[in-house]
């Protein structure tokens, strides 16, 4: 009986390393490069275009209306993109739309963000560093101690590893008369001193009330923000830029995405659904980018099978949508032959960088595994038990080859 | 009188290879069995069944009333058993090894041990990974005297023994199972050892049994004849009745047979062989074995 | 009787468990030396800001993480090798004393002096990482250290599997199947990357009894 279990024991071992390696030896083989189109927006001709990469130096210029384009006249369309190009080549006129066009002034009124997957949770170890907001010299200082915050603040000293009680104390009290409520929840900042000033941290409380936490001349600011602690924050990004637009973003369990602007903390929402309904964001799973240009904003959702590309003008009304879309990877032919042969998938790796067992079903398609795997169990070897039969029903041709391998002793 | 080995219709195949074919053999209580034959013939075959190392394509094999490949620990207590090239811990010394086994059997006789040990003349923490083949049968032999077993299956004891050892060894157990009445299978290619010690033997040929019966029947009734003739080259041949095996070298035939001289005489004369001086020689089990089995 | 296989799996195993033992202590010296020594050439803040942000501590600790891999390995080959070459394991699988029973008392008391020396390792490492590093620093190298400690204990259990396997086809395909496995529980690059541990944890529970297998094997004759 036992040597019964053991020998399933074995098959499983077996299929965890089939499900594992298999389908990406196959993917390895057989998969093609998709050639995905890089989409932006000209506002030269108020149009989307794009650019298509062959390979060995040989790129498509076009727009979503079928015209092509040199390079050069293709730069020459995206001005805030290409400006240190065009300059060189002296073909940078000097204001589109009446905005200045030139290095110095596009540089200071673009700014750029994104959101991956693995921005959002990842592995970090949650000590955080305490800028002097002030400092008396150009560059911001790197304090001499860490701090954790959860269900108080704490301040180290790296020398004795011991905790600075009156800081500690000190900061504790701010935020407890700015009407902080510990345990703290999300703890968002910046913690590199290369940056050009500081805002120090946007921390949440017990009460999804968020809170700006600074230290400025060496005493603890803490600043309750009124952000709508209803809406359901999942998490924080802070970015220092001397547009001073706004102190980061972030993101809510529904996947909506705000700015937290320099206007008392008031938010903004930023579009992440286009009209057609498809696609909709998905944090876990998509690319969210924001650029700010002089002229306009752009806004790109990207992932697996699609790019979306929202433009809205510099009072966040919307104005124009694009979505491109191409057959997404388990859609492509070698991904469907693959699912029918392999039912499923094992992988440890995830979107966030975590490690974890994780087993993707093929369904329907895995079936035919299946079931050619039975008919093949049937065929190839007589007098199986019944359990042979189950495992293979269970996982296809994994179990198939893990059961002819290890022959029952019987 | 119970069996305390028995093999019902052994069959055996490797792959498509038959080597044993519907065995029989019953190994009586207090006997002394030995199991000879060519090598390929299925001795080994026969003897990892027995000690439930190989489990037959067909048969039943019990041992003390329990099938070989499923043994309980229980009965395996009350066997000995002796692995070609007596097979031991090697990284044990004398006394480690003895201390290990001894707790696996409540009527262990340590004095049995000792008493062969003491013969050996090596200290007690001497490794057994450095003694010699001899050396090492000796801790092996002791260990199985100490265990006091019912049955001892000796598989190919005298196995890189010289004449010594083998000697020794012979003695010994000869001692031991006279005394107590024990049961020993046991398989050998020393044949002049086998005779002095077996009861009961069995012979082994090609996909069946050549011969099972006492020893002392097959010396009493297994003859061998010898006589010269030019003309007897190709008109005598082996059969399952009256001729076990015939060889010819030049011009002198030698006959083995289990008839009595009088219908082998009988024969030659019906095949035209007249006036043969045949003699019958006596001879070794060896000489036996080979009769039986053939020269190659 | 499991006395008996204690004494003998000792005997094979003496030598060794001292070795390892000494290694194991050389190895969490080795650690906080280097601890030491990044924080002195560092400074104690700098040296913070590279094992918070840079995952310092994982390259101090190299030692911690391959350890139970070789100890392990060096374990499972000490104690069956010499029992597998020329068949030796009859001798073990004839001893009054059921199959399944000896296997895994084998198994287990080889086990026992490796989980003793992942004990003495996370313990140790718990110290000398709490002297020099905070709660959260030292949660987190503790936590990295986990995988690895499975991956040492599943070396041992499929390595003692593959030897007491006697068919050499077999053996690959255990071999091969085991590298498979083994390599899942060292993908990190970071600290306390893994979760869902329980998975791991099953899997690696659940080695030991593969053993039986490869017993019942070699008791058919098989080949």
């Amino acid at each position: 009986m036992l040597n019964k279990l053991s020998r399933y024991i074995i098959i499983l071992l077996i299929i965890l390393v089939a499900a594992s390696y298999l389908p990406n030896f196959y993917s390895m083989l057989f998969d093609k490069k998709l050639n995905t189109p890089r989409l932006d927006y000209s506002a030269v001709i108020d149009e989307f275009v794009y650019t298509r990469n062959y390979g060995m130096g040989q790129i498509d210029y076009m727009d979503i209306q079928g015209n092509s384009y040199s390079e050069r006249d293709f730069f020459a369309l995206l001005p805030f993109m290409y400006y240190a190009t065009l300059e060189k080549w002296q073909q940078l006129p000097p204001t589109l739309k009446g905005v200045e066009l030139n290095s110095k002034s596009i540089r200071e009124n673009s700014q750029f963000f994104r959101i991956r997957a693995q921005d959002i949770e990842f592995p970090e170890v949650p000590l955080y560093l305490m800028f002097e907001a002030e400092p008396d010299y150009a560059q911001l200082i790197i304090p001499e101690d860490v701090f954790r915050i959860g269900n108080t603040i704490e301040f180290i000293d790296p020398v004795s590893n011991s905790v600075i009680e009156e800081k500690s104390q000190r900061f504790r009290q701010a935020m407890l008369d700015a009407g902080f409520t510990f345990p703290a929840r999300i703890v968002a900042g910046n913690p590199t001193n290369r940056k050009p000033f500081d805002e120090g941290y946007f921390i949440s409380d017990a009460n999804n009330e968020v809170f700006q936490l600074q230290m400025i001349k060496d005493k603890p600011v803490c600043i309750k923000t009124g952000i709508d602690p209803d809406l359901n924050i999942r998490q924080i990004f802070i970015s220092e830029n001397m547009r001073k637009e706004f102190y980061g973003w972030f993101i809510t369990w529904d996947n909506r995405v705000f700015q937290i602007t320099y206007d008392n903390y008031k938010v903004r929402e930023l579009p992440t659904k286009t009209k057609e309904g498809i696609y909709d964001y998905d944090a876990d799973k998509m690319l969210y980018r924001f650029y700010t240009y002089p002229i306009n904003k752009h806004i790109y959702i990207s992932g697996d099978g699609f790019m979306k590309m929202i433009v809205i003008d510099n009072d966040f009304q919307p104005v124009a949508e694009h979505v491109e879309t191409w057959k997404p990877y388990n859609k492509r032919t070698a991904s469907v032959i693959r699912q029918c042969i392999f039912p499923f998938k094992i992988s440890t790796a995830t979107p966030q960088k975590f490690i974890k067992l994780q087993i993707e079903y093929f369904w329907w398609k895995g079936l035919i595994s299946v079931a050619l795997s039975l008919l093949a169990l049937a065929l190839f070897s007589r007098k199986r038990p019944l359990l042979d039969y189950l495992v293979v029903l269970l996982t296809g041709v994994y179990g198939l080859i893990a059961v002819l391998l290890i022959k029952p002793e019987d | 009188m119970e069996h305390v080995i028995e093999c019902r219709n052994l069959t055996h195949y490797y792959g498509n290879n038959l080597v044993l074919n519907n065995l029989n053999l019953q190994v009586e209580r207090g006997r002394i069995f030995g199991i000879l034959g060519k090598n390929g013939m299925g001795k080994t075959t026969t003897i990892n069944i027995l000690m439930g190392f190989l489990r037959p394509t067909s048969g039943q094999c019990l041992v003390l009333g329990e099938e070989s490949h499923a043994l309980s620990p229980q009965t395996r207590q009350k066997i000995g058993l002796l692995h070609e090239g007596h097979l031991a811990y090697d990284f044990m010394t004398i006394r480690q090894v003895e201390k290990f086994y001894s707790r696996f059997f409540p009527n262990w006789k340590a004095e049995h041990y000792w008493d062969l040990m003491g013969k050996l003349g090596l200290s007690h923490n001497h490794k057994i990974k450095n003694m010699s083949c001899g050396q090492r049968s000796q801790v092996v032999l002791g260990l199985i005297f100490a265990q006091d077993p019912e049955l001892l299956i000796l598989d190919d004891y005298s196995m890189g023994l010289d004449p010594g050892y083998r000697a020794l060894f012979i003695d010994y157990l000869q001692e031991y199972v006279r005394e107590k009445d024990k049961t020993v299978f046991l398989t050998s290619h020393i044949i002049q050892d086998v005779e002095k010690v077996v009861d009961d033997t069995i012979i082994m040929g090609y996909q069946k049994l050549l011969l099972k019966m006492p020893l002392a029947t097959l010396r009493e009734k297994f003859h061998r004849y010898e006589f010269r003739s030019a003309e007897a080259i190709g008109k005598i041949e082996a059969d399952d009745n009256l001729i076990s095996n015939v060889e010819f070298v030049h011009d002198k035939v030698t006959l083995y047979s289990f008839k009595p001289l009088k219908e082998i005489k009988a024969y030659l004369e019906k095949i035209g062989i007249n006036n043969a001086e045949i003699r019958e020689i006596p001879m070794t089990l060896e000489e036996a074995f080979i009769g039986l089995t053939g020269k190659y | 009787m499991l006395k008996a296989i204690l004494y003998k799996e000792w005997i094979k195993l003496r030598w060794a468990v001292i070795v390892i033992a000494g290694l194991t202590i050389l190895s969490l010296a080795y650690s906080i030396g280097m601890i030491n020594y990044y924080i002195e050439f560092q400074g104690a803040f700098q040296n913070w800001m590279y094992v918070i942000g840079k995952s310092l501590l994982l390259k101090n600790i190299v030692f911690v993480k391959f350890l139970p891999l070789i100890t392990g390995l060096v374990f499972a080959l000490l104690q069956f090798v010499p029992e597998m070459s020329r068949n030796r394991m009859r001798l073990s699988y004839h001893l009054p004393i059921s199959e399944k029973k000896l296997l895994l008392s084998s198994v287990g008391i080889g086990y026992m002096f490796l989980l003793a020396e992942i004990i003495f390792l996370f313990l140790g490492l718990w110290l000398v990482v709490s002297i020099n590093y905070p709660a959260e620093v030292v949660q987190k190298a503790l936590l990295s250290t986990i995988p690895w400690f499975l991956g040492g204990s599943a070396v041992y259990f499929l390595t003692a599997f593959i030897i007491l396997e006697p068919s050499w086809i077999y053996r690959i395909i255990y071999g091969v199947v085991s590298y498979g496995i083994v390599t899942m529980y060292y993908e990190a690059s970071t600290y306390d990357q893994y979760r869902s541990l329980w998975a791991f944890i099953l899997i690696v529970a659940l080695m030991p009894l593969t053993i039986l297998f490869a017993g019942h094997r070699f008791r058919r004759g098989t080949k």
